[in-house]
């Protein structure tokens, strides 16, 4: 029963890894594809940093989240710091989102490149994926506990 | 000279297919060459205080930097927002596009977007258009802004506006080598200037 949960917990890491994963490095691709302009915009909608500064996060970001993804598929020693690393994005990005949200403003998420507006829909998938990445760092963590245990 | 027919003749049936100006665009709210490479399709409602700002602050320099210099033109194109607050967007849209037929959307849009303030409040739209306008002039708009014609014109604007996802205004919808982009942050001009210089290069 104990081998069968753990089985079953084992699968439910390993797709979430493939989600976050894929999602990451599909929203790098979709930024990095686009004039950074577009990225910069989305930013400085949110009115959290200078325009100059909304610049650099848009021409490196990008390449981060490549790497985040990378990191995340591939695993192995990368995990723990990969996932925590995500875990923290996506607590950032969550808190930005409903952030803008509560104060009404009609922005352009930026998550996944231009036209996407903040809605409602944008807020359940961010949170999905911030509860996708808290079980990847649990997993993760969990896992080198035991390895170094043992 | 007669070998060259044919490829005249292909040349001219493919002539639209690269000509950037969208085909429903209403001449009279076109501005610049509609074969430039960028076309870009101006959402604006006249009540919206932000379109104002576009219209009379940096309108000039999007014509300025890239109508004027052929590299786009612009398509202006109605968003009456339905929302309570907007109650008079619609008939502004109705006269400036009926000012359009006329030759005299500029003006007209000019003054709707100069005297919103006052208008917005009282309702009295026809004080703001009258002024720019001949008095033969003024019947036609009158007579137009009720004509099926035009309220079509506006829906189809809004209805396009609708499948596009558009959420606010104002918006350009910039179409480049046959792909849209929408552009709605419009507090750093340079950063426009920026982003449709780099698509150019493209």
């Amino acid at each position: 029963m104990t081998s069968s949960k753990s089985r079953i917990l084992t699968l439910a890491v390993w797709l979430a890894r493939l989600i976050l994963g894929g999602v990451f490095i599909y929203a790098g691709y979709i930024k990095v594809r686009e004039p950074w302009q577009l990225f910069a915009a989305a930013i400085a909608g949110y009115e959290l940093v200078p325009m100059q500064a909304g610049v650099i996060i848009a021409k490196t970001f990008p390449w981060v989240e490549i790497a985040m993804g990378v990191a995340l598929l591939i695993g192995w020693r990368l995990l723990p710091i990969a996932s925590i690393f995500t875990a923290l994005v996506m607590l950032f990005f969550n808190v930005m989102l409903w952030r803008a949200y509560l104060q009404g403003k009609q922005i352009e998420c930026g998550c996944f490149g231009p036209g996407e507006a903040l809605n409602w829909v944008t807020l359940l998938r961010d949170g999905s994926l911030l509860a996708i990445a808290l079980l990847v760092v649990w997993h993760a963590l969990a896992s080198s506990r035991d390895r170094s245990l043992a | 000279m007669e070998n060259m027919r044919p490829f005249a003749l292909l040349l001219a049936a493919l002539l639209p297919a690269f000509a950037a100006a969208p085909t429903d665009a209403d001449k009279g709210k076109t501005l610049g060459n509609p074969s430039a490479p960028i076309v870009m399709e101006l959402y604006s409602d006249f009540m919206c205080p932000h379109c104002k700002h576009l219209h009379e602050e940096i309108l000039p320099s999007i014509i300025q930097d890239f109508v004027r210099t052929g590299k786009a033109c612009i398509v202006f194109r109605e968003y009456p927002l339905a929302i309570p607050q907007h109650v008079y967007s619609r008939p502004a849209a109705y006269f400036a596009t009926a000012a359009a037929r006329i030759g005299k959307y500029q003006e007209v849009t000019d003054a709707i977007f100069k005297n919103q303030v006052a208008w917005s409040m009282t309702g009295k739209l026809w004080e703001s258009i009258a002024p720019v306008l001949t008095p033969a002039e003024q019947k036609k708009v009158q007579t137009l802004a009720n004509d099926p014609g035009v309220m079509a014109e506006v829906q189809h604007d809004y209805d396009s506006a609708q499948r596009a996802r558009l959420n606010q205004t104002p918006t350009v919808l910039l179409t480049y080598k046959g792909r849209q982009t929408p552009w709605i942050y419009w507090d750093d001009y340079n950063l426009f200037k920026s982003y449709v210089n780099d698509l150019l290069k493209k």
